[in-house]
């Protein structure tokens, strides 16, 4: 069976792109789009939008053991199964194999790498929730003296995530806040009672925000080609077969081919890319075909690295020239460091009195937002740690606990759990993680995977002010939930999920910066010392703020995709 | 599908094949009627009659099925063999040991067959009613295994196929949301079932 689909292979091509996923999406749509013969390639098999997605319309009763995975799931998904859910019946075969695809923590440390392999990457599996960066968070590092500047304020990135955000649709509500510049909203989905009470009784007593959770999904009129609007089944992860939020399936990829630019390529595992000692330029990439494990050379004028952060910098440390002995645009040594991604599980939950006749439609694939409010410009109080978090949660009526210890079994207690149960309310704190250098993952050619290529090992674990943030995540969550009259509430700050990663939100593995000596990528993700690399995945991320990055991605892929282009037109790549 | 339809359509594929897991779930999908001949995993023939005794006290026939009548208990022996641990099955072997140990000693029967519904009534009971952290010995092994039942047959029932398409409000794709809207106009009281 050919690995090429929508094209043949060609003879040459103007670019390439490494990784489907949101990134590579993008910077396939929008160099497609500028007329340059594209090559996407996929490590992992092809996922057909709506076709491939198997499980997408599967009832509980449909999927053993209601989706719970077996022992034998688990002892193959030991690392994906870190996160709790990831690894349900209903989508564990878009997260990989974790014997297939082996990596390495050093003694002490610990990285959660939850991925997926095949055409579309996590743009599948994705959060949706979809927030833009404020000059708070550009500015950061340079106010804390933390790490190195952002060479990019919101002003240059503004245009693009008004770019994105039309072509995918974001629903939300303007709020007009300085640390959370509102987007192109389409629709909010509404909060519930006891969420509105929450919202109000926060703002009143601690002057804090609450909103709907921004997220990628189709709300309202708007007509996206393609797409029909969310049909609140809460079915997401398992692929959407209405189109009902972004993905590279719905969204970049049918653009992309539209133009008749785009070859993908699945099957392609990136194993480095090629420098041309003479022209100081990338003149390529080598693959290995994933079942073959064929040897194959693809050249292009540029190539952008969109593999994920991990993997991307992976790629470029196994790319060894004589110019380059540590690793493509490693002059710096930033290459692989300065991991970082958000801090969660850790938040408050409590239950809710009343509301007692009122129910919801749908189920809603987002949840109330609360943006950061901790160490903003005017914040009064005393903080015993740098940056902020915000927390995502929500109430619903699932909560049966209190029926069961009341009718411990029978009758009564069956007609109890047929019934909605109390309304029950939560939120979770998705929290900065600062940039450090000591947090980092290198190659181990030791330990190497079945088609000969190092193994990744990581060197990352929480430090102090990731610790001292959690405190008062926990505290503020259980102080917000008092003030709107939750009963029995818990905080919790759950050591089982003290690992980097786990927030699926990795980045910061070839950072960005004005200077190429302690920085790896340039204002416009090109490596500072290969001008046609670009790297537009989270490995360019400089600090992580707190906010859901995703939307950030795919605004600086579409960004320094049409510089790319820009540069080629004007015959400078 | 008719239990024995697929029995059939088994036949004509696989020859009568000796029951797979999958093929066992294909079963236990078809409603109204209650798998018989299971063969259970976890527990002795005796003790999943038990079992089956023990989910239905919980959740009774009334107007709408048991939790045996859409196969709870089958659903409960696979999931833990499949899905849990070698300890966890060990766990709930012991638990369902002690609970056999003080029904037949409050019961003064003799064999874990001849338990009835009174009998693990009685258990249930003492186990899950009222303060039960003072227990000990048997009696706290059972009531944790009582309780730990009890949470698995509620949660199998609400997610078999019977109950979560006929007895809960069912909708598979609602097409909109509405945040708030009154519980008796949207579900008439039920609660969703997905």
């Amino acid at each position: 069976m050919s690995k090429f689909y929508y094209n043949e292979n060609q003879s040459s091509f103007d670019a390439i792109v490494v990784g489907s996923g949101i990134s590579g999406g993008w910077a396939t749509k929008e160099l497609c789009e500028r007329g340059l013969k594209t090559l996407l390639l996929e490590r992992g098999r092809m996922i057909k939008h709506i076709e491939d997605y198997t499980t997408a319309h599967m009832d509980p009763w449909d999927i053993e053991n209601n989706g719970t995975p077996t022992q034998e799931q688990r002892a193959r998904q030991h690392k994906q199964a870190r996160t709790g859910y990831t690894i349900s019946r209903y989508h564990s075969h878009f997260f990989v194999d974790d014997i297939d695809h082996p990596y390495n923590e050093e003694e002490g440390c610990r990285f959660d790498w939850m991925r997926g392999y095949h055409v579309g990457g996590r743009s599948i599996m994705w959060g949706r929730q979809s927030y833009r960066w404020s000059d708070i968070a550009f500015e950061a590092n340079k106010k804390d003296g933390v790490g190195v500047d952002w060479p990019v304020r919101y002003k240059d990135i503004e245009p693009w995530y008004t770019k994105v955000e039309e072509h995918i649709g974001v629903s939300g509500e303007a709020l007009g806040l300085e640390q959370l510049p509102d987007s192109k909203f389409l629709p909010m989905m509404e909060l519930n009672s006891p969420e509105k009470a929450l919202r109000a009784a926060a703002m009143e007593q601690l002057g804090i925000t609450i909103t709907a959770g921004r997220t990628a999904h189709i709300t309202g009129d708007k007509q996206f080609e393609g797409r029909t609007k969310c049909q609140f089944r809460n079915r997401c992860m398992r692929g959407c077969p209405f189109g009902g939020y972004f993905s590279s399936q719905s969204s970049t990829l049918p653009a992309a081919v539209k133009t008749g630019n785009l070859t993908l390529r699945v099957d392609s595992i990136v194993s480095e890319v090629l420098y041309d000692e003479k022209t100081g330029k990338a003149s390529g990439v080598k693959i290995i075909d994933r079942e073959t494990k064929e040897e194959i050379v693809y050249e292009a004028k540029v190539v952008f690295l969109c593999a994920s952060a991990i993997a991307s910098t992976a790629i470029l440390l196994n790319s060894k020239s004589e110019r380059f002995p540590n690793g493509l645009g490693n002059d710096s040594d930033q290459l692989g460091r300065n991991i970082m991604d958000h801090h969660l599980g850790v938040g408050a939950g409590g239950t809710i009195e009343g509301y007692e006749d009122e129910y919801y439609k749908g189920r809603r694939p987002s949840g109330i937002y609360i943006p950061q409010f901790q160490n903003l410009p005017g914040d009064k109080k005393k903080r015993s740690y740098l940056r902020g978090f915000g927390y995502q949660g929500g109430a619903s009526r699932n909560n049966y606990q209190s029926l069961i210890a009341e009718y411990a079994y029978g009758k009564d207690l069956k007609e109890a759990i047929l019934k909605p149960g109390q309304w029950s309310i939560g939120i979770g704190g998705f929290g900065e993680i600062l940039p450090n250098p000591e947090n980092r993952m290198y190659l181990d050619y030791d330990k190497k995977d079945q088609w000969g290529l190092p193994t990744v090992t990581f060197t990352t674990k929480f430090r102090e002010n990731e610790y001292k943030m959690r405190e008062e995540m926990k505290s503020a969550a259980v102080e917000i939930l008092e003030a709107a009259g939750a009963k029995n509430v818990r905080g919790y700050d759950n050591p089982s999920q003290h690992g980097i990663g786990l927030g699926i939100h990795e980045m910061g593995t070839a950072r960005m910066g004005h200077d190429p000596k302690t920085s790896v990528t340039n204002k416009y993700n090109q490596v500072h010392a290969c001008k046609n690399v670009f790297m537009t995945d989270g490995a360019f991320m400089t600090s992580a703020n707190c906010v859901n990055p995703s939307l950030t991605y795919m605004a600086f892929s579409a960004r320094a995709a049409n510089y790319a282009a820009d540069q080629i037109e004007k015959g400078l790549l | 599908m008719k239990r024995r339809d697929v029995l059939k359509n088994m036949g004509l594929g696989l020859g009568y094949a000796v029951a797979t897991p999958t093929i066992i779930s294909l079963l236990q999908s078809c409603q109204g009627e209650a798998a018989t001949g299971y063969q259970a995993v976890i527990f002795s023939q005796d003790e999943f009659g038990v079992l089956t005794t023990m989910v239905d006290v919980i959740i009774p026939k009334t107007d709408t099925p048991s939790a045996s009548e859409v196969n709870v208990p089958m659903f409960i022996d696979k999931f833990i063999s499949e899905t849990q641990t070698e300890d966890q099955h060990e766990n709930a072997q012991k638990g369902m040991a002690a609970f056999v140990a003080v029904a037949l000693e409050k019961s003064g029967k003799s064999s874990a067959s001849k338990l009835n519904a009174e009998d693990v009534e009685a258990i249930l009971a003492a186990t899950l009613k009222g303060d039960t952290d003072a227990l000990e010995g048997d009696l706290k092994t059972a009531a944790g295994f009582a309780s730990q039942m009890r949470g698995m047959a509620i949660s199998a029932y609400k997610n078999s196929e019977y109950v979560g398409e006929n007895v809960l409000a069912y909708l598979s794709i609602p097409g909109e949301y509405i945040a708030t809207g009154d519980l008796q106009e949207l579900t008439g009281g039920k609660a969703w079932s997905l």
